[in-house]
């Protein structure tokens, strides 16, 4: 009824709230609720199953209470990141609604004046796609400013985008020479936009034209600086290492940065698409772009710089699950595991940065940065090192357990994320990137710390 | 609104994250320590279904039959029509399952205890609880025939988890001794080679098993002399270095009472039930000492002031059964290993079943013939029986035969070498026993207690003793009066011992040089006297 008055008044509200878990109104309402009844019953099974590996190994650990400790932090932390996602919804949704009612008229449609930043760097291919979209999404092009950085191009693109603004006018295109760097390239979009908000758009993503609007809605609260988008690998079914990632983004957006955002803390905004308050970024800009760490300017980790100063400021930056964008990821071994070492450089450095203030403007988040975040990450290599190689050598003890813990960790947030999201078929790679992680990915954190001072990209 | 969600939502997180955690680290300790959730347990509960699987298929040899099984149709129950004069009991230690493992004159591969045990079922033999025993042995209380007392040594973990669910499925029980000082105490948790008390209570809450003690710490080697010469706990003096001599009596004595009374409070204490019975480490009830005869005498009175029934091991020449009557504190195990098979243990447990008189024994299968010393074999429906090739003489009696009291038996027999023969009589044990004993040149009636043989009346008729003719002769027992026959002709007779009341037959030869006596015998036959 209320909703059919909204319509009439040319009002769609866009559903915040649209929990698929909840929604048992039809004739396949059954099969849902059997569905549901099962993965919880897979959940208490699994957590069972995790008791029963570690009472199984206790004697062992209590000989290594260390090493006892860390497995128990890391279980406790999987399970606490699990139970904040699982309050995301309500917690996007007060933030929201709070924000509506502040706001007041229900007829007003909340539409700011938005610009698209999009640095790019020799996409002639995909970069025709991602223009277009930003000109085709559902919202007023009145209130759309696209702007282009074409940051040193060595291909065809700064064609393709002569071409493209013969098409739409209003394409604002900046031409560089010289390469400078994705953060000059939005440090300069921030500084000629026009727009209230401003959206930086990786040159290989583009957004939902459907879901744009809600990117949106929570800077309707004053207090948000930051929205994250959630970000679907478009070539998920390219090959085992994309369905890989696509089942590695699906948990770090839908479980990772959900249970982040739960606490309008999210420590990233994905650089692929986000959107944040000019207003809110300005005082801060000039900081971010001279960030220097050990004598060099940084390089990488844009996204996540930035969020960080605004955290420092105290603002809200949150992550919108119903706000869809689509990105590429590497398809070649060589490049997942160059970005892979990008970012974890780019992590080492905001940990130092971060570290420094979070205690102070955010310290209930600041226990859960500290501890899980930091204490698992720089203890993993040297934990892993020693469940899989130094025990096994020393003692002939195989770490089976181990890797079956591991393997039920996995499984608890496999099945919420089958809850969340039934259709996502890509949960069974979650596996597969669990053991890279465990096995690769975790000791590449020691030739990040060794290599930091290399701050080249190295992929492309 | 958001802010106060914001405070409700960080409130939530927390408790249900301590939750979680104390809710993880308190189940580790519960499934730690929880008996139910040891692998070994899940494992027990696999290898009962299979074993019920294959007990089904052993049983009813069919498809058919075997789902009968499965469902629950119960086996056959015993006919309880007879009921048991004697009991048997079965010693066993561990049961091995690694494969490729050889015997080791102790314990029994899973696969032979599992045939035994198997076949023992499908013969009809059920087990009785220790308690049931002690009645039949202590007051005669009447049990079916066929009942049997199966026992487990040493409190070994290997005694259980294979056998178990075998038990289960069979609807046995068994007895477990426990050497308390391996088994209870804060210091035995490491060792994983005998059962904790833990597992001992749960077994004994399957109400599949009974405990009872096999001493404390006294099932060990120790220097019994001041070169480390290594005797038995319980029954030698023990050296001891510091005082640099053997102890005395009565520190001996002190010694052991410490340790069973000890085994006895353990097990009292620690499960809660009453112990009933004692087994004697290495089956040594004083008789296998090395430096102390008084031993017997005081481990007896020891134990018997401590427990109703004490276990030893059957020797070679003893009714392997155990006949309720005044004798009945220290009663005989048979100790089965991988050295005995299938057959033979049934054979010793079936010829265990009293015969009836008149009897008549062809020979065609052996019906209970047992070599107390030297070698015997059943062939063409003849009986022989020979000295080893160490030995003077050659003892076989008749299994079954123990509660005989007035008979005459005959047979044909030929003496192929050596010297002498003897038809026995009232055969108790290898050294309690009547005999007509047959040479060249005379026959007499002998008697053998405690070892020592005398001759009660002696003749010089001679039998013609040859290896080519049969001689027929014959030994009489009736009341304490015995008497020995050629053909039908009473050579001599005499009076015996009270204590040779009863007992069964059997057979003996002699001669002055070792491995040279045998003797065959056939067309058996034995009468009730009058």
């Amino acid at each position: 009824m209320l909703e059919n008055q909204a319509k009439a008044w040319g009002y769609s509200p866009v559903r915040l709230i649209s929990i698929n878990f909840v929604d048992y109104g039809s004739a396949i309402a059954w099969r849902r609720l059997f569905f549901h009844t099962s993965l919880i019953v897979s959940a208490a099974a699994v957590l069972f199953l995790i008791f029963l590996v570690k009472a199984k190994t206790t004697t062992e650990m209590l000989i290594e209470p260390y090493f006892f400790a860390y497995t128990i932090f890391v279980t406790t932390f999987a399970m606490s990141r699990i139970v904040s996602a699982v309050l995301y919804e309500r917690s996007i949704a007060t933030l929201t609604a709070e924000a509506r009612s502040e706001y007041g008229d229900m007829q007003k449609k909340y539409e700011p004046t938005v610009a698209f930043i999009i640095p790019c760097k020799n996409e002639e291919r995909d970069i025709t796609n991602t223009i277009t979209k930003c000109f085709q999404v559902d919202y007023p092009m009145d209130k759309v400013e696209v702007i282009v950085v074409n940051d040193g191009s060595t291909d065809g693109t700064i064609g393709i985008l002569k071409s493209l603004k013969k098409t739409y006018p209003n394409l604002r295109v900046f031409d560089w020479p010289e390469n400078q760097g994705k953060r000059w390239a939005m440090a300069v979009g921030f500084q000629v936009s026009r727009s209230e908000i401003v959206i930086q758009l990786d040159s290989d993503s583009y957004v939902d034209i459907k879901t744009f609007r809600n990117l949106l809605e929570p800077f309707q609260n004053i207090k948000v600086a930051a929205v994250c988008a959630n970000g679907i690998p478009k070539n998920a079914d390219q090959n085992i290492i994309t369905r890989m990632q696509t089942a590695y983004y699906f948990m770090s957006f839908q479980v990772l940065k959900a249970a982040e955002s739960t606490f309008d803390t999210v420590f990233c905004c994905s650089g692929c698409c986000s959107a944040y308050r000019k207003s809110a970024v300005m005082p801060v800009l000039y900081s971010w772009l001279k960030e220097r760490f050990l004598g060099k300017p940084v390089t990488w980790g844009d996204d996540r710089a930035l969020t960080s100063w605004l955290i420092k400021r105290g603002e809200k930056t949150v992550y919108n699950r119903q706000a869809l964008a689509y990105t590429v990821v590497p398809s070649t071994w060589r490049q997942l595991f160059k970005q892979q070492l990008r970012w974890k450089k780019s992590w080492i450095i905001n940990a130092f940065f971060t570290s420094r203030f979070i205690w102070k403007k955010k310290p209930f988040m600041a226990f859960f940065y500290y501890f899980p975040l930091i204490l698992i990450s720089l203890l993993a290599p040297i934990m892993t090192f020693r469940a899989l190689i130094y025990t096994p050598i020393s003692h002939g003890i195989l770490p089976l357990y181990h890797i079956i813990g591991i393997i039920l960790i996995t499984a608890l947030i496999v099945i919420y994320c089958r809850f969340v999201d039934p259709k996502n078929k890509f949960w069974p790679y979650l596996f597969l990137w669990s053991f890279l992680n465990l096995f690769i990915l975790s000791f590449m954190l020691i030739w990040a710390v060794i290599r930091i001072q290399d701050r080249g990209w190295g992929t492309r | 609104m958001h802010e106060f969600n914001l405070k409700m939502v960080k409130i939530i997180l927390v408790v249900v994250v301590i939750a979680l955690l104390f809710g993880m680290l308190g189940s580790i300790s519960l499934l730690k320590n929880n008996y139910y959730m040891r692998a070994k347990y899940f494992e027990m509960q696999f290898d009962y279904l299979k074993e019920k699987v294959v007990f089904g298929q052993y049983y009813y040899g069919s498809l058919l039959g075997w789902i009968g099984n499965w469902t629950g149709a119960r086996t056959p129950q015993p006919t309880k029509r007879e009921v048991a004069q004697s009991v048997p009991i079965l010693l066993y230690h561990g049961v091995i399952t690694s494969p490729g493992w050889k015997s080791d004159g102790t314990n029994i591969s899973l696969n032979d205890f599992r045939d035994q045990m198997f076949a023992l079922k499908k013969t009809g033999y059920h087990s009785i609880s220790l308690s049931q025993f002690l009645d039949f042995m202590q007051s005669g209380k009447p049990l079916p025939a066929k009942s049997i007392l199966i026992t487990f040594d040493d409190g070994r973990a290997d005694s259980f988890y294979p056998v178990d669910p075998i038990l289960r499925v069979l609807d046995y029980n068994a007895v477990m001794f426990v050497i308390t000082g391996r088994s209870f105490g804060a210091d035995t948790n490491k060792n994983t080679f005998h059962l904790s008390e833990d597992e001992l209570k749960k077994m004994l809450a399957s109400g599949r098993w009974e405990m009872a003690s096999h001493t404390q710490n006294g099932h060990g080697f120790l220097k019994i002399d001041a070169n480390g010469n290594q005797g038995h706990f319980l029954s030698d003096k023990l050296w001891l270095d510091g005082k640099s001599r053997l102890e005395t009596d009565e520190e001996y004595t002190q010694r052991i009472k410490i340790d069973l009374a000890g085994s006895k409070r353990d097990i009292e204490n620690g499960l809660g039930i009453k112990v009933l019975g004692f087994a004697y480490p290495f089956g040594d009830y004083g008789n296998d000492e090395q430096d102390f005869p008084g031993a017997k005498i005081i481990l007896n009175d020891s134990i018997n002031s401590l427990f109703p029934l004490s276990f030893r091991q059957v020797g070679g020449n003893e009714f392997p059964g155990n006949y309720a009557g005044k004798d009945f504190r220290l009663v005989k195990r048979i100790d089965v290993n991988g050295n005995m098979s299938k057959d033979q243990l049934l054979f010793i447990l079936n010829s265990s079943q009293e015969k009836s008189l008149p009897y008549v024994d062809a020979f065609s299968g052996n019906n209970g013939w047992i070599t107390a010393w030297g070698n015997s074999e059943l062939k063409n429906g003849l009986l022989l029986t020979r000295a080893s090739v160490s030995e003077n003489s050659s003892m076989t009696f008749l299994n079954g035969t123990f509660e005989w009291t007035d008979y005459t038996m005959s047979a044909k027999t030929r003496l192929l070498q050596g010297n002498s023969f003897a038809a026995v009589a009232r055969y108790i044990n290898g050294n309690n026993y009547v005999s007509c004993d047959f040479t060249g040149w005379g026959v007499a009636l002998s008697q053998s207690i405690g070892g020592m043989e005398t001759a009660i009346s002696e003749s010089d008729q001679s039998l013609q003793i040859s290896p080519e003719k049969d001689s027929e002769v014959r030994i009489g027992v009736s009341g304490n009066t015995a008497a020995c026959y050629i053909g039908d002709k009473e050579i001599v007779a005499g009076t015996i011992s009270p204590s040779l009341n009863h007992g069964g037959i059997g057979f003996k030869t002699w001669d002055n040089t070792v491995n040279n006596s045998s003797l065959l015998v056939s067309n058996l036959k034995v009468d009730s006297a009058q």
